[in-house]
């Protein structure tokens, strides 16, 4: 028998608190799903829940719905409150080395997780020598979880989304999902917010050549921040001074 | 970085695409009615998740701005419309009054409407607080993300600013311009003179108005010194204090006595701290301890001080709990106790002046006496025993007044280090003012009268205290070489009249002054002592070189010698010392039997030390006679032959002799005595007037009868002489230690100045012979230093004591240096 770390018994109580509810004493919905929590465990982390917590009616019921959130997302970051940690892995993000030619022509499927285990199943599998990737990216996945991090206000959520985003950046960046994701960064959280906007426009000044793209061209014209982004670090990499 | 923050300033135009105009009032709408809803305390049914949604949706979608001005407005209208009015409402024409003058309402009203007004207002800003807490919970989205991109304070500080300015800054009246604010201010500082004046209130109530003001800012700058509290509250707190306490003091000082100012004033000093800690705040702690220490202790502690009541009579009367407290009081105002130090000094020195002049009085009346037309010696002697109990008075009176100020010290002043120095140099004002030189001289006069009366019959740990009194005072002693003089003379007495009762005290006494005043003040004093040691063994050793010799004649006159060491001994004081010179140098002629033995010692003590001259000092000496008296008729009618034994001094021996080569019936005159003994005069005239005029020892018959002793008195045997004793004493005039007349201390100090001078010249030429070079200014400087545990000498006479040795070429002056220098001549 190996002997378990002190972290590892914590972390795998936790994740057992998740699964089964037991202690619950808070109790969140959206969309379909009901997430039995604890408030020891969630309100500490994000000022949201610790103020809804103590506010009118979600005070008096003990339960937080969440009307507006997708579900996925909140699923999500539910199992990151227990787990540091959310699927896809980090380390389930392999790194590619940058193929030559894009080809938009792909598609578009967006991977869903529907359960809390089989992940090696839904480990992406690159074409080793293929010009273009296959299969989910989950660029908006990343993207999403980013936003209600802001929303709510879980800073280690935030980090930890930032990171699988760039991840994929640099693996994923010819994928058809790219377009799509660029659109949520772009709307899911206020303009100052510069964590995943700057991977974008440094993704793109690297590959100039995503701009042929229909889709990308929709996003530069309808994102004048986006394109303004772009011609800046254009304008700096080129030896101008931006003060 | 891009795009940072800064490079935000100019936005790209916006496109109204998406209707977000409709939305957001809407939404607006929706948020709005939720805060009526929770500012009428009524929040139980609202949804945080759909409020805050909707919150974050504007701020997404960048209205930021305007959704913080509308809440801005919402509290605003609020404020202004709900609550204000309820406030000004609290507000009776009494307050409103009172604040500027006093109205026609009773105090008892007035005090019922402030704590109202003081209620109504702390509930509008706790529930203000509690709102504005749910409010800013709702919109905490907008908070970090609009507040903090653009610099503008939380919406909670922001509703707090607009609690001051719409509430506290309203005008409740038109026709005057106190705000609400400064009411409260008034009313505040209305309880505080109530509860100073014995009231009780309510401390919470005005704590949680404090709590308020302590919470909100004067400016926009949010620091500890722009409180509502300081800039507001505080700076008239601490001025009306200032008028209570400055009313309070004249009125205490004028109507209470100095201890029971300082009872209160302490007490008003812990009802301020305790009032900060318990109903303001309790960074105003120092700040009114500063305001109530000047005004009930800075300002007044000459006054209180000066007080009828004040530190005279409780020194005077021993209070010493009240003095414990003034001392207190300056302590708390200045650490130096300036006030308390110059009162205590003076009143020490005022003291030691009385006792002073008690000893001055005492023996001014002693002295008309001695100065009367009759010269005759004892009523002097009276008289100077009157003196020397004045002295010990003197003494006595000293000690008590340190035991009295020593007391206080340590008792009232907690042992206080710079008043103890402060004491010390009184004590030693007075001791050694100009206007009383007799200390030296009554402090070893005390010491005198222990050693020769006072000690006997005491234990040892009675002596020590005895000892260690002479000590305390001796330590004040300025002029330590005057004392050592005196002492050395009246030493000197004791041990050649064997009047010590103790050789052991007066070891005991030397070693003291060894310890007191170092090894060079009592060197001349453990050589008396060793002189006296010799003596005896030489006594001794005579007596066996006699016995030896063979000749044991009946008649044998025995001979106890002291040989003393003239420049230890203070000889010139001892005997006749109004004869000076003129005495010393006439040679007492002794009868052919005493010579011999005189020859007889001079061969001896020859034999042992070669060299050394003997000089007689026959004024000194005593002789035990023993006499025959002719048989004269008894009580009983026989006829008995009278032997009795008489204890005379040499002289006295030295006349008696003559007589007993005289036919019963002849006389001798005065002049012929004095021609064939050589005695001084004065010597001789006190000698006869013990042998003749005292009526219990009239051994010779003087004739005339009279006191006075003239040249042509004649004087014969008195064969009828009766004595009670048979041993009888013939007291020798002026054998004891007295106070000097003012004559003979006129000479003492002559003689002392002397003295100084050699060890002045001795210092100088010590130092120059170190420094080779030096200025005048330093010179003198450093001879005053190096002087200072023996005495102090007057600038003057060193300056001649340079002179003297530049004359004789010790010293030159340097020519053209800036300043007067000189320089040591090896």
């Amino acid at each position: 028998m190996e002997l378990s770390e002190p972290r590892t018994e914590l972390m795998s109580s936790l994740k057992e608190l998740l699964v089964s509810g037991s202690f619950s004493d808070l109790t969140i919905l959206c969309g379909p799903n009901e997430h039995k929590v604890h408030k020891a465990v969630i309100c500490p982390r994000s000022e949201f829940f610790n103020a809804a917590c103590r506010f009118g009616k979600e005070a008096e019921t003990g339960i937080i719905t969440l009307s507006d959130d997708d579900p996925e997302t909140v699923r999500l970051m539910i199992e990151y409150f227990y787990t540091l940690e959310y699927s896809p892995l980090c380390s389930d993000i392999v790194v590619q080395t940058p193929v030559n030619v894009p080809n938009p022509a792909d598609s578009d499927s967006e991977f869903i997780p529907d359960d809390w285990g089989r992940r090696k199943d839904r480990r992406p599998k690159p074409h080793p020598k293929s010009t273009k990737p296959t299969g989910p990216s989950h660029f908006t996945t990343f993207a999403k979880l980013y936003a209600i991090a802001d929303k709510y206000n879980i800073k280690g959520l935030q980090t930890l989304s930032q990171r699988k985003f760039k991840l994929t950046a640099e693996s994923y960046w010819n994928h058809d999902d790219l377009p799509s994701a660029i659109h949520t960064v772009y709307t899911s959280t206020p303009d100052t917010n510069m964590g995943l906007r700057n991977i974008v426009v440094n993704l793109i000044a690297d590959r100039m050549s995503l701009l042929r793209k229909p889709e990308m061209e929709a996003l530069m014209r309808e994102f004048n921040g986006l394109a303004f982004d772009l011609l800046k670090l254009k304008y700096i990499n080129d030896g101008g001074l931006w003060s | 970085m891009l795009a940072g923050r800064g490079g935000r300033k100019i936005r790209p135009p916006r496109r109204g695409l998406h209707g977000d105009e409709i939305d957001f009032e809407n939404t607006w709408g929706i948020i709005a009615s939720a805060f009526r809803e929770i500012h009428t305390k009524n929040a139980s049914k609202l949804s945080y998740e759909e409020l805050y949604r909707h919150a974050y949706r504007i701020v997404l979608k960048k209205k930021g701005e305007d959704l913080y001005r509308r809440v801005r407005n919402f509290e605003h209208d609020w404020l202004s419309n709900e609550v204000r009015g309820t406030i000004h409402a609290l507000l009776t024409p009494g307050l409103l009054a009172n604040s500027q003058s006093i109205g026609g309402t009773t105090a008892n009203e007035r005090r019922f409407a402030g704590e109202r007004f003081m209620k109504g207002l702390k509930q509008a800003w706790q529930d203000h607080q509690v709102c504005m807490s749910m409010l800013a919970d709702v919109l905490m989205y907008m908070d970090r993300v609009y507040c903090a991109d653009h610099r503008r304070p939380s919406i909670y500080s922001a509703a707090m600013v607009l609690f001051r300015d719409d509430i506290l800054r309203s005008d409740p009246s038109d026709h005057s311009d106190m705000d609400v604010l400064s009411i409260l201010n008034h009313v505040i500082l209305e309880q505080i003179r109530m509860e100073r004046d014995g009231d009780v209130i309510d401390k919470h109530l005005i704590k949680d108005c404090i709590y308020m003001l302590e919470g909100l800012y004067d400016s926009e700058i949010e620091a500890e010194e722009q409180r509502l509290y300081v800039t507001s509250f505080e700076e008239d707190f601490l001025a009306s204090s200032r008028e209570f306490y400055m009313a309070e003091s004249e009125l205490m000082l004028r109507e209470s006595d100095a201890g029971a100012y300082c009872r209160h004033a302490r007490r008003r000093i812990f009802e301020e701290q305790d009032r900060c800690r318990s109903t303001l705040s309790e960074t105003t702690t120092l700040k009114i301890e500063k305001v109530v220490e000047d005004e009930l202790i800075k300002n007044r502690i000459h006054e209180l001080i000066e007080m009828e009541s004040g530190v005279r009579y409780m020194i005077d009367n021993d209070l010493l709990e009240e003095l414990s407290l003034i001392y207190e009081l300056n302590a708390r105002v200045d650490n130096k106790k300036a006030e308390l130090t110059r009162a205590i000094q003076k009143r020490v020195v005022e003291m030691g002046t009385d006792v002073n002049s008690a000893a001055i009085v005492a023996s001014q009346a002693a002295q008309p006496l001695s100065e009367g037309p009759d010269k005759g010696k004892a009523p002097v002697e009276k008289n100077l025993n009157q003196q020397t109990i004045a002295a010990i008075k003197w003494v006595e009176d000293v000690l008590q007044l340190k035991d009295k100020f020593d007391k206080i010290w340590k008792v009232s002043f907690d042992s206080d280090q710079p008043l103890q120095t402060a004491l010390t140099r009184s004590f030693a004002d007075f001791i050694n003012a100009s206007s009383f030189p007799r200390s030296s001289e009554y402090i070893s006069l005390f010491i005198d009268e222990n050693m020769k009366k006072g000690i006997k019959g005491k234990t040892e740990n009675e002596i020590d205290l005895v000892l260690e009194k002479a000590i305390i005072l001796l330590r004040y002693v300025q002029d330590k070489d005057l004392f050592e003089r005196y002492y050395k003379k009246h030493l000197c007495r004791r041990l050649l009249m064997n009047k010590s009762i103790s050789n052991d005290v007066e070891k005991q006494m030397i070693s003291r002054m060894k310890i007191e005043l170092g090894n060079n003040f009592t060197m001349k004093l453990e050589a008396m002592f060793k002189d006296m040691t010799i003596s005896e063994e030489l006594t001794a050793g005579y007596k066996t070189h006699i016995a030896q010799l063979g000749d044991p004649d009946p008649k044998r006159i025995e001979l106890a010698i002291n040989v003393l060491t003239s420049m230890t001994w203070p000889l010139e004081t001892m005997g006749s010392s109004g004869d000076n010179e003129e005495g010393k140098m006439l040679k007492c002629v002794f009868p052919s039997a005493i010579e011999r033995i005189k020859k007889g010692f001079e061969k001896f003590y020859g034999e042992k030390h070669s060299g050394r001259t003997l000089t007689w000092l026959a004024a000194m000496g005593s002789a035990d006679i023993k006499a025959v008296f002719p048989k004269v008729p008894q009580k009983d009618g026989t006829l008995k032959e009278r032997r009795h034994e008489l204890n005379v001094s040499t002289y006295g021996m030295v006349i008696l002799l003559l007589f007993n080569d005289l036919p019963a019936d002849e006389f001798i005159t005065f002049e012929e005595i004095q021609a064939r003994t050589n005695i001084p005069e004065s010597d001789l005239v006190r000698n006869l007037q013990s042998l003749a005029v005292a009526s219990k020892t009239r051994i010779l018959i003087k004739d005339p009868m009279s006191k006075d002793i003239k040249p042509s008195d004649r004087f014969s045997f008195n064969e009828g002489f009766q004595g009670k004793f048979h041993r009888i004493k013939v007291g020798v005039v002026t054998s004891g230690n007295k106070v000097e007349s003012d004559r003979e201390r006129k000479e003492t100090e002559r003689k002392n100045d002397g003295s100084r001078g050699f060890c002045i010249e001795a210092a100088i030429v010590r130092i120059m012979k170190q420094r080779k070079e030096l200025s005048h200014q330093q010179l003198v400087a450093e001879t005053l230093n190096q002087l200072a545990p023996q005495f102090k000498p007057e600038v003057n006479m060193i300056k001649k004591r340079i002179e003297s040795l530049i004359e004789r070429e010790y010293l030159e002056r340097i020519e053209n240096a800036p300043i007067d220098s000189y320089r040591y001549l090896a």
